[in-house]
Parts: C-alpha cells; structure tokens; sequence
C-alpha cells in the first residue's frame, strides 16, 4: 500500500514535468484551467468510500497506484487489426493510449468539424474556447446547499492531464448522416492512465449520433485507467444520440463521464452498453435547461467473474416542461457487483417537469450483488416523478410457462435474460441497436449465451 | 386397449394440505372429456401437475401418459411428446414477441423428436393460417407474449399456441373463462377443429357453455380431490340444475 499522499506528489511531480508538453500549453484558459483542476485534485485526491458517490464498493487498484499519462509509442499493427468502419459509419476517430492516431472518413461532411482536441488547440482554439468547463463545474450540489467537489476527483485529474480528445463540432440545420464513431485502444507496459477530454457540440436544428467505443486492452497492459470526460451542449432543437460501448480486461479500469447542457426543445439520448470484466463506472449529467429539453439516459450492464460497474446519473431540470426517462437493466453473473445510482432533481423553477426512472437489475448468481439508490429532488409543486427499483431472479412462473411449450430450462433462461436485456437496445436507432447487438452479442433465434 | 393417459390414485400434497386425494381418471384418444367441480376441488392443480410443475410437497400413485411414466419425465420432455395446457392464467413474458416465443417453443419440440424446424417464413405462413382460423389480429404476433393482451385476446393466444404446436394431449384450464359469448364461439371452434381420433382433449370447467358448443364424451365431477362421479354431457346439465352440492350428496 502505497501512502496517499505519497502519491499525490508523485502526480504533483509529473504535472511540472509535463506542463511543457501539454497540449494548448500556449493557451492561457486551458493553461489556467488545468492549473485549477490540479489544485483541486490536490485538495481531494481520488474519492474514497467516505465520498457517497463513491461508497458502495472500493475500486480495486485504484487508490494505491500512481497512474503515468502514457506515453508508449502507437503499435501501428494493433490499429491495422480493427475492423473496417460499418457502412452506417461515415466518420471514425482512432485513439491510441487516449491521443488520436487516425481520422478516417469518406469525404468531409458539410457543415461538421470533427478532429482531436489537440488539431483544434493547435489551430482554431477560438471555436472551443468556453466548451470546457473547469472541474470545479462539475461539483456535486447538495441539498444542504454544500457544494462538493470530492466526487469529482477523476474529472478533476482529467482536466489536469488530458493529452487529447474527440471534438464534434455541427453547425446548425445540419444532420449529420449514419453515426460517427469513436474508438480507444490502450497498450501499455506499466501502469497508466490515459485522460481522453471531448467535446461535442451541435447548433441550433442539427442531428447527430456518436459511438463511443472502449475496447479492452491490448494482452499484458497491467493496471489501465481510462478516464473520459465529454462535454455536450446542444442548442435549441438539436438532438444527440450518445451511445457508449465499454468493453475491458479484468485489469481496465474505466472512468467515463458526461455533462451535457441541453437547450430549448433539445434532446439528450445517451445510452450505455457495458460488459467490462473490469472495473468501470459511467456518469451522465444532464442539465435541462431550456423548456421542452429532454434527456433519455438509458443503461444496459452485463458483467461477469469479479467485474465491478457503477453508473451514475443526475439529471437536473431547471426550468419548465421538460421531460427525462431513464431505464438501466442489469444482468450480473458469477462474483460480479453492479450499482446504480440516480438522480432527478427538479429545481423550483421547474414546473410540469415529466421525469421517469427505472433500474432492474437480474441476478444469476447467488454470489452477484446489485446495489440501486434512486434519488428524487423535488423543489417544484407541479410536477410528475416516478422510480421504479428491482433486484431479483428469473420469475418461476415465467420459467414454467416457457418449459411448458417445450423449451428447456437453459433455454428458457437465456430467452427471458435477452428479454430483460431488450428494453434499453429496442430504444436504440435501427443502425446503432443492430452495433449493440452485435457488441454484446443477442440473437433471440439462435439463443447465443450472453454475458457468459 | 392402452389410454393415452390414465391416472390411478393420484395423491398430491401441497404445503401440508391433501389437494388430489385418491383420483383416478383415463382418457383414451379421440376422446373429450370434461372436469368439472366446485372451486378450490383440485382442478388446476391437476392440470399443473400434469404439466410438470412440482410445487407439491408429496406426490403418490401414477400416471401414464402413451403407456410411460408421466411424472419421470421434465416439464419440457412432456411438451415435446405432445402434452399441452393451456393456462388458466397465461403468464406475461415482456421483452418476448408472441411469434419468436412460438417459432422457439415449436423448434424446440421439433428438435427433441427429430424433425426438421421450420424457417422463419414456413413458421410464418403457418401461424398465419392458424390466427385466420381463431380470429386473432396478426398484430399479436409482435406483441410480447400476453403483455396488455385482454382476458379474451390470453385465452385465444393459448388456444392459438395449442394449434401451433399440435399436441396429442390438450388440457384446458378454464380456457373460457373470461371470453365474450362471440370469442366463446370462436375459441370452442378452434378447439373442436382440433380435434381429432389421434387426440384426447381434457377441458376444466366450469361452465355448461362451453360443453354446449364443445359436446364432450364424458364429463367427470372432481370434488375434494378425487373424481366423484362420471358421466356423459347429460351430467353437466343436471349439474346446472342441483348443483355441486346435490351431485357430490348423491355421489
């Protein structure tokens, strides 16, 4: 065990030995910024189980290593191994250790940006500039009107180090066609981290979808922490479908979190597929801002052995009529621990505010654990909230029935745990429930094991 | 001569108390029969038990089903050699749309006797055919299996999934329990086209309605677990004039 403040001097050191290779280093916001979010990681550290959001498991390996930005040089025949793009897929990103080593695309599409973080800070800082919010933003408001930035640890160490990210940049009126895909490689000798900071912004009246895709680790990579920070804001009736794919070793740690900013008459859908054998923990924010905004905050959580996931959600509706649903289903096998904990806070403000929240969670071992905490936030009069919470095992009756026309047990179970599964990929736009499919690989004809 | 099914002295003990006590019963094929008798007599635990379902504490006395054990065999095992109930309460399966449950459950029966399946679009043709023949909306097809189905729409998804999979064995439980006089009419239909000389039907119920339209062979009176007294339909219509109570006094 490694002291704790040990190890903040040891990230202390290696913040002054990278300040000079920094992307943006030029930039005075990003530099300040990231002067700040240093501070503030030096204050709070990595949250421990004394944080709430953080109390439900202890992460493994995460509070006794000091994690290296990673600096390994790209493999160029672990990029050459990925599949070729999807014909649905007219863009795609490659990151390599959290830097991106390949755009490819068929032509540029009108009326889009898309590059790294670090093409835009060398070239056109201007048009993100106010995009990236300082960690300090991120900070959890409670109802005792604290203010908490501990939670916000890893967002704080991201926007401190962060060599690189996605930048989705649409101007208005636009649809962007198929979806644009995001994809993370890591390989690494020795233990380290790879801070990835994106951001995605549509204009007034535009369309987009974006996978972002975590794949495990390359063989003999030890202890790999990917921690992702995306910043969204969508204008008046634009819409984003943010669909992330978390893949992982049982050495990956991932740590993926969302802020989005939605306007008037704009939609949020941000759904999650993860079947890390890992660890990894996915946070969505959404704050409802204009009326009419909406968020769908969707998660679908098939883990294994001693993988552990958390997923995180607040969704904050500061004015009036707008709407948000989330639906998480999880299916756990083996030693594997899950949690969700969500939030819907409706400010004052907030009048005839719809929101919905439902998490199941299916246990197939007697050894699996499901942790659920919902949280309502209610400070408006005129307003409709639900939650809905269940942990359990197949349904006996169901089981029976299915026998009773001739379908086995094993079957029997495997048909009703697609089934569980179903809700959160039928949601799904047509291309990108058929990509999830595939990710965690359902067919209900020929009944393939899942999460198995 | 062999019965396709025929119990002796069939006594189930569920969670301390006797519900079958003793009954006996054969059913030879082509045969209709119907059981009837007072609620809480052991009705629906027969069909269940006949099924598979083992909630019981205790089990004795045998049941042979086309000359073999019955209760030796899994719940699947019983399905693929033709046994069929058609639940008193079908089960909502969500997530599950009615046509892949169906194709599934009839594959797998295939598979177990070593036919060849079907492919999606043979299935297709077939279940098409067979909703025709019940009056039932293709639109169910889609719907997960009895999800938001009305009473009458779970009852004629069972009998529709009875003449998908062809059984040689149908037992129904108060499968017109909870159907309009017009889908009474259409379900009895169903049924009787069903019928046939390879296929014994046993129909729990507890209305005349249904033997008026359905016409059984025999109709056997089941009252505190074991089976009273037996008769042809006539027994259902003096049962609707005395009643239970008269009939099981007589008896």
């Amino acid at each position: 065990m490694t002291d704790s403040s040990a190890l903040i001097e040891q990230y202390s050191n290696s913040f002054s030995n990278l300040s000079e290779s920094f992307i943006g280093k030029n930039i005075e916001w990003v530099k300040e910024s990231r002067e700040k979010a240093f501070k503030q990681f030096y204050k709070d550290g990595v949250p421990r189980q004394d944080v709430e959001e953080w109390n439900t498991f202890s992460y493994r390996g995460i509070y006794d290593n000091f994690f290296a930005n990673s600096s390994e040089q790209m493999d160029k025949k672990i990029v050459d191994k990925l599949k070729p793009r999807d014909k649905n897929c007219p863009v795609r990103m490659v990151f390599y250790n959290g830097k991106m080593v390949k755009l490819e695309e068929d032509e540029p599409i009108k009326g889009v940006k898309i590059n790294s973080l670090k093409y835009f800070l060398d070239n056109c800082p201007e048009l993100i500039e106010g995009k990236i919010p300082d960690a300090s933003f991120y900070s959890e408001h409670r109802l005792s009107k604290v203010v908490d930035s501990r939670p916000q640890g890893l967002v704080a160490l991201n926007a401190a180090f962060y060599q690189d990210g996605a930048v989705i940049l649409v101007d208005k009126n636009t649809i962007v066609p198929g979806y644009i895909e995001i994809i993370h490689i890591g390989n690494a000798s020795k233990i380290s981290m790879s801070p990835v900071r994106s951001v995605v912004s549509l204009s007034k009246n535009s369309k987009c979808e974006v996978v972002e895709r975590i794949v495990p680790t390359e063989e003999k990579t030890p202890l790999y922490l990917s921690n992702h920070v995306t910043d969204i804001e969508l204008s008046r009736f634009s819409s984003l479908t943010y669909l992330r794919l978390v893949d992982g070793n049982a050495s990956d740690i991932h740590v993926n979190s969302i802020h989005a900013l939605v306007n008037e008459n704009a939609e949020l859908y941000c759904p999650s597929v993860i079947k890390s054998q890992g660890q990894s923990r996915i946070e969505s924010r959404a704050n409802l801002l204009g009326i009419k905004s909406n968020a769908k905050i969707d998660g679908l959580t098939i883990l294994n052995k001693e993988s552990i996931s958390e997923s995180l959600t607040r969704v904050m509706h500061c004015t009036e009529n707008s709407t948000s649903d989330q639906t998480f289903r999880t299916i756990l096998n083996d030693n594997s621990k899950a949690s969700f904990l969500g939030k819907i806070r409706v400010e004052k403000s907030a009048d005839g505010t719809n929101a919905i929240m439902s998490s199941k969670s299916l246990l197939l071992s007697e050894n699996a654990r499901a942790n659920a905490k919902p949280e309502l936030e209610i400070l408006a009069d005129d307003v409709k909230c639900s939650h809905g919470v269940t942990v359990g095992s197949f349904n006996p009756d169901q089981i029976f029935y299915l026998r009773s026309r001739g379908i086995s047990e094993k079957n029997a179970k495997q048909l009703l745990t697609n089934a569980f599964s179903k809700i959160v990929i039928d949601s799904l736009p047509v291309a990108l429930s058929k990509v999830s499919e595939k990710f965690i690989g359902v067919d209900d004809h020929k009944l393939e094991v899942i999460g198995k | 001569m062999k019965f396709l099914l025929e119990i002796e002295d069939l006594e189930v003990e569920i969670e301390d108390k006797k519900i079958l006590d003793g009954l006996s019963l054969t059913l030879n094929r082509g045969e209709t029969a119907a059981i009837m008798g007072p609620n809480g007599a052991g009705k629906s635990t027969l069909a269940s038990i006949l099924a598979g379902k083992n909630n019981y504490k205790s089990i004795k006395g045998s049941v042979r089903y086309q000359g073999e054990d019955l209760l030796k065999m899994s719940v699947e095992e019983r399905a693929s050699k033709g046994l069929f109930l058609a639940f008193q309460y079908p089960v909502e399966i969500p997530g599950v749309a009615t046509s892949t449950f169906v194709r599934i459950a009839l594959n797998a029966q295939k598979k177990s006797r070593g036919e060849e399946e079907l492919d999606a679009v043979e299935f297709l043709k077939l279940a098409k055919i067979k909703a025709k023949e019940l009056s039932m909306s293709e639109d169910l097809f889609q719907r997960a299996v009895n999800v938001g189905f009305s009473g009458g729409e779970k009852k004629r998804a069972e009998v529709f999934q009875m003449s998908m999979l062809a059984p040689t064995l149908a037992i129904l439980d108060e499968t017109d329990s909870g159907l309009d006089i017009d889908a009474l009419k259409i379900v009895s239909d169903g049924i009787k086209k069903f019928h046939s000389k390879e296929r014994g039907i046993l129909v729990i119920t507890h209305y005349q309605r249904l033997l008026d339209y359905l016409e059984p062979d025999k109709v056997h009176i089941l009252a505190k677990g074991k089976i009273v007294k037996t008769g042809d339909k006539s027994l259902a219509l003096l049962l609707e004039k005395k009643g239970y109570q008269g009939i099981i006094e007589a008896a």
